[in-house]
């Protein structure tokens, strides 16, 4: 196996390109070593990207978004202070995930870029209305994260492209938050179902203005509950309207049954969940503070 | 290709030439050769290779060594200095936080990083830290303990109580004496199988069948032979003959045909591992598939899959019959009869199944082995092979826990002997956690049918059991597994006319074989169950049920036991009172709920269909006046070595540190039937109590003529043997002993051997008092459950237990909370899951052991009853800790939502499918 540990963006972009089909990127090798482990995949060789300087930064771009380099680990997301101002949702996700040992070494960029559906990351990046930043040998683009996974540990990623930031728009004011994650055993594990949501209310507290779901574990991929949203979207809520909603959003739902848990009870914990997680976030964003 | 990589390692700088695939774990393990970093998984879940990387936790599995290069590398090697612990290490010996000692490195790295970001974390932070770090061993609370007494020294932690020994003035026995091998444990330097290497050993790997049940047509090894580094390639027709303590079905590697996924088919030995592994994916084996039943029911229904020569699969049959249940059901006012599942449980050791074998050139066989019963071992491979037992050799250090499953003979070790034979040189061959999921031993699942009569009052009047064994493919401990819950069955209530058959019955799945409880899980989840149902259907209060039929102090159980004590509604009462049973029940809040449950369990026994239940010990005096033990025991966490330490202080009037417990090396210690049953402190310490009187009758002859009194006269005390009548008389131990051994002619060295009294069931009616002692205990717990997700989570836990007299109160306690940890496992989530006769959870990743995060409080009392049959009074003890775990949480669910789960585990699932049939059910009565 052949390693190399470029310290450019472009000089990673020609050795993935140069070595082919066989090379695998390591961001934090925290998936990719498990994986490696169980023979799932055998790398000819392995292109680093700890070595660039620029994908460790969480920075304020000029339009005031939050961007953050995929070499950013959970623990960083969870105590830097740009996105506890900016997007706490994602503090709190990184601080569910797996234990502290896989948060110190384990990045967002590799964490998005496996396509692992019971991650915890992309669905409140999807509440958070977060593109992300690719470059390839063709240049770079931006996407929503929502269309970033394509099927079961398939992103949209081509030959020769890196996920590089992480990109979350400046967030509306009077939104609430919630990332609930669901496991049998403890938020080590991968969640059976994992519902991150943003609720944007209007001056009255009681219309909802904007509501953003993202599904982790319910699906081949994470998913985006858009017809839950707009079930949502300028209306009153009370309990009978986040249960719809939840209803609503376990339709969007094709879960697999594995030995975690059945698809059966998948879809009961997406009715279930969506509408707590709806309620927390309301809750939080009709508290005093966010206004 | 291989490269230098540069890394630093405890502030020194050492270079390696590796691969760039070579994990950091893998990099400090074999080519720095710093094993006190521990590999026990291999999905980068356990947290056993925990170091530091520039100061923060990091999993060196999942870290490439070449990736490494510039940090600052930590790991548990430096924490110490020669003697001198880190205070984290100190507390982890203070705390008994070390049992086994495989998770105590990656556990102390975990900590030691939180500690250096946060010296003063909440006990949250601390669960969190280690929440990556998975322990089987001590349900984790002593671990916690340990880390908030060094994260804020004002954390003063009760110490368990002294009890009745301590407070009769014994001086050693019956205190909280910190382990013997904590030094060695918590500095990563305990040596185990898994970490040995020898020169020029070689690495075997076995194939193993991905098809359920299949006859082998070919096997083409060639290609594998001649791949470079490969020294021998072994298959079915290599085999030697047939095996097994009951029935003669295990070959090592399938012969004819594969029986489960996870069936050995070929083996191979190479230079290293990777080679090994590589030279597997090489041989290609063409099967003939067969139709497969995995279901043990099932496999007896006639036309089923045949998969042993046994007919309906039946392995065998085991049944007791006492009285005539036909009466008594006829004298009953109600007769239930319900249906119970249970699991396949792993036993999930964190050192896996491994052993390195060595064939000499003069037929003369050395195995190390991580193994609970070396004598067994050495026997097992003597008929096996055909060579005398005292050509064969069984080392074994400490093992990194076992359960039960690491006491028999396994395709590894007949593998590796044969590997070894043909290649001349030592073979190590270890499980990989897949491996052990799929194809060690496991709890046997059953189906229990339970048929109980009772009278309107409550009073049982008969019970007949039904219990279908899943044996899996072939038949390990199944037949004692069903004779030991036969006869423990009875031992609980007073039944006067009880029937049990067991039928062991063949499927395609994972053998099922001996694990802590040994048969009493499965029982117990079965009749507490059912006990607070009938209490339920009769309108009865639970513990009133339990009082009218306990058995009590002095009974003779029908089922043969002979209870001489009986400490069963003492802890069932202490229990109760202790978690707030009765107000609980009555004010309680929604979805909350408390049950408890009662059972008993052996202290070791004569379920094997052999006549003998023994212990062996040889205690030699040195003339230094220390105390050196070779016992047969094995210390794999249960913390044996320090109650055998105990004992020889107290009856040498020594110190503890001035006894040793020799490693276990069959060319040595005596005969002993091993580390299992619950026997190791209570019969192996009764060995060594009966080694040291011996060894004090040689040295109190000396002294008397010495001191001038008579031998009977003398006494050893502080060091000195004194005579009793005039203290004034006193010689130093160590000056008598040197003096025997320099100018008597005489050295101090005295062996016995124990029998445990106690008798074969009868072979007609099953009936038998078959173990010296019965212990008994009450676990009870109170649980919330989220009506809407079907979680389970366990608020508080009680645990009251009858193990006699307690020779170390922390060890016991620490038993316990393993114990009950394993059995919250048991209880809620794990299984391993066959579908289509594949099993679908073989990592720590999706089967689910505890961690810390699912840890209750565990309160844990013991009621102490004097037996007269054991060491200083004690029974056994390990096992009762986690028999009655899961009715109690089944119990405690019922009265939380009003559902009854009858097969584990208690998954959520099921919870709310019985709450929405609950729900149909209430509709369409109103």
């Amino acid at each position: 196996m052949e390693y190399v540990r470029p310290s450019s963006i472009k000089e990673a972009i020609d050795a993935l390109t140069e070595f082919g089909e066989g090379a695998k990127l390591i961001a934090g090798g925290q998936s990719l070593l498990a994986f490696m482990k169980q023979g799932m995949f055998e790398p000819d060789a392995l292109v680093s990207l700890s070595g660039i300087p620029e994908l460790k930064e969480v920075e304020i771009d000029e339009d005031g978004s939050l961007s953050i380099g995929a070499m950013v680990t959970h623990t960083e997301i969870m105590h830097h202070p740009l996105i506890l101002e900016h997007a706490p949702l994602l503090a709190e996700t990184a601080g569910k995930v797996a234990s502290t040992q896989i948060r110190n070494m384990g990045t967002w960029g590799g964490n998005l870029s496996h396509g692992e559906p019971g991650a915890d990351p992309p669905a409140a990046l999807i509440a958070s209305n977060a593109t992300v930043k690719i470059t390839g040998p063709e240049g770079t683009r931006a996407i929503p994260v929502e269309d970033f996974f394509v099927d079961y540990l398939t992103t949209d990623l081509n030959p020769g492209e890196i996920l590089t930031h992480i990109i979350v728009p400046v967030q509306p004011e009077n939104c609430g938050t919630a990332y609930i994650k669901h496991t049998i055993r403890d938020n080590g594990d991968l969640a059976i179902v994992g519902i991150g949501v943003r609720v944007t209310m209007d001056k009255s507290r009681t219309l909802i203005q904007d509501a953003r779901i993202g599904i982790n574990g319910a699906s081949l991929t994470t998913i985006r509950a858009k017809e839950a949203e707009k079930l949502l979207n300028g209306n009153v809520w009370d309990e009978n309207l986040l249960a719809a909603a939840g209803e609503q959003s376990a339709d969007a739902c094709e879960p697999l049954d594995d030995a975690e848990a059945s698809a059966e009870y998948r879809i009961k914990m997406v009715k279930v969940l969506v509408r707590r997680a709806l309620k927390q976030a309301i809750d939080a964003a009709v508290a005093e503070k966010a206004y | 290709m291989k490269q230098t990589v540069n890394l630093k390692v405890n502030g020194v700088e050492r270079s390696i030439y590796v691969e760039p695939n070579r994990t950091l774990q893998d990099a400090l393990r074999l080519d720095l050769e710093m094993t006190g970093t521990k590999k026990c998984c291999n999905d980068g879940y356990c947290g056993a290779c925990t170091v530091m990387l520039d100061g923060v936790a990091a999993k060196s599995c999942l870290v490439l060594a070449v990736e490494a290069e510039g940090k600052e590398i930590e790991t548990i090697e430096g924490l110490s200095h020669g003697t001198e612990l880190d205070p984290l290490q100190k507390a982890f010996i203070d705390h008994g936080a070390s049992q086994c000692g495989m998770c105590s490195p990656g556990m102390i790295m975990s900590a030691k990083a939180l500690l250096r970001e946060n010296p003063h974390p909440t006990k949250d932070q601390i669960k969190e830290a280690i929440k990556g770090n998975l322990c089987r061993c001590t349900g984790y609370i002593k671990i916690l303990d340990a880390i908030a007494s060094v994260a804020d020294e004002n954390e003063e932690k009760e110490k368990p109580k002294e009890l009745s020994l301590a407070h009769s003035g014994k001086k050693w026995v019956g205190k909280s004496v910190p382990r013997v091998d904590g030094r060695e444990k918590v500095t990563g330097k305990a040596p185990y199988v898994i970490d040995m290497v020898l020169p020029g050993m070689l690495y075997g790997e076995i194939l193993r069948s991905d098809v359920p049940h299949a006859r082998i047509v070919s096997i083409d090894t060639s290609e594998a032979e001649k791949y470079p580094g490969v020294l021998a390639v072994i298959t079915g027709k290599d085999m030697v003959g047939h095996y097994g303590n009951f029935v003669k079905d295990e070959t090592g590697l399938a012969v004819d045909k594969v029986r489960y996924v996870g069936d050995g088919v070929a083996a191979v030995a190479a230079r290293t591992q990777e080679i090994a592994t590589k030279a597997l994916s090489l041989i290609d084996v063409e099967y003939e598939e067969l139709p497969f039943v995995t279901d043990a029911e099932k496999a007896m229904q006639e036309g089923a899959p045949q998969i042993q020569e046994a007919e309906r699969n039946i392995a065998d049959h085991r049944r007791v019959v006492a009285g005539d249940v036909a009466k008594g059901f006829e004298k009953a006012d109600f007769v239930y009869e319900d249906r119970f599942e249970t699991t396949k449980q792993a036993h999930a050791s964190m050192e896996p199944h491994v052993c390195i074998g060595y064939w000499g050139p003069s037929d003369r066989i050395t195995l190390y082995d991580s193994n609970q019963a070396p004598f067994f071992m050495r026997a097992g491979i003597s008929s096996l092979f055909k060579i005398p037992a005292s050509k064969i050799r069984v080392n074994t250090p400490y093992i990194g826990g076992g359960f039960g499953g690491k006491s028999e003979v396994d395709a590894i070790h007949v593998c590796s002997l044969i590997l070894s034979k043909k290649t001349g040189c030592s073979v190590k061959m270890a499980l990989s956690r897949d491996e052990e999921f799929i194809s060690s031993k496991t709890r046997h699942k059953e189906i229990i049918y339970m048929k109980t009569g009772v009278t309107k009052n409550g009073k049982i009047t008969a019970r007949q059991i039904r219990a279908i064994v899943d044996n899996g493919a072939y038949t390990s401990y199944g037949p004692a597994v069903a004779n030991a819950q036969s006869m423990l069955g009875g031992a609980v209530y007073r039944i006067p006319n009880y029937r049990y058959d067991g039928y062991i019955v063949y499927t395609n799945t994972p053998v099922g074989g001996a694990f802590r409880g040994f048969g009493s899980p499965q029982f117990t989840f079965a009749a507490e169950s059912q006990a607070d149902m009938i209490a339920k259907r009769l309108g009865m209060d639970p513990l009133d049920f339990r009082r009218k039929n306990l058995t009590q102090p002095g009974d003779t159980a029908i089922s043969g036991p002979v209870l001489t004590t009986n400490g069963a509604e003492q802890a069932m009462e202490t229990a109760a009172k202790a978690i707030g049973f009765e107000e609980k029940r009555k004010n309680e809040a929604p979805y909350h709920g408390v049950g408890l449950a009662v059972a008993t369990h052996f202290t070791s026994g004569k379920y094997i269909d052999m006549n003998a239940d023994f212990a062996g010990a040889t205690v030699k005096v040195n003339e230094d006046g220390s105390v050196s033990i070779l016992s047969g025991q094995i210390e794999m966490g249960s913390g044996v070595d320090t109650a055998l330490s105990q004992i020889a202080a107290e009856e040498f009037g020594v110190s503890i540190e001035d006894v040793e417990v020799a490693m276990n090396d069959s060319d040595s210690t005596p005969p002993d039937m091993g580390t299992h049953g619950s026997r190791s402190t209570t019969l192996g310490g009764q060995a060594v109590y009966m080694a040291c009187q011996k060894a004090k009758k040689q040295i109190a002859e000396v002294a008397a003529v010495k001191l001038d009194c008579e031998s009977e006269d003398i006494i050893f005390k502080d060091k000195q043997v004194v005579c009793k009548s005039d203290p004034s008389k006193a010689v130093g131990l160590a000056q008598l002993v040197a003096d025997m051994l320099f100018d008597g002619g005489k050295h101090v060295i005295a062996s016995a051997h124990f029998e445990a009294p106690c008798s074969l069931p009868d072979p007609e009616t099953g009936v038998g008092d078959f173990a010296m002692a019965y212990s008994f205990g009450t676990h009870a717990a109170s649980v919330e459950v989220d009506p809407e997700t079907g979680k389970v989570k366990v608020l508080d836990f009680v645990a009251a237990s009858d193990c006699g007299n307690v020779i170390n109160p922390a060890g016991a306690e620490a038993q316990v909370q393993g114990g009950a940890v394993q059995g919250i496992g048991y209880s809620l989530y794990e299984d391993i899951k066959i579908r289509e006769g594949q099993p679908i959870n073989t990592r720590f990743g999706t089967y689910k052991i505890p961690t810390v995060m699912t840890v209750p409080p565990i309160r844990s009392y013991f009621v102490e009853t004097n037996d007269p049959r054991g060491t200083y009074g004690s029974k056994g003890l390990a096992e009762m800790g986690l028999v009655p775990t899961a009715p109690a949480i089944a119990n405690a669910i019922e009265d939380a939502i009003g559902v009854r789960i009858q097969s584990l585990p208690l998954t959520p699932e099921k919870i709310l499918e019985a709450l929405k049939e609950k729900k149909e059910k209430e509709k369409q009565e109103s």
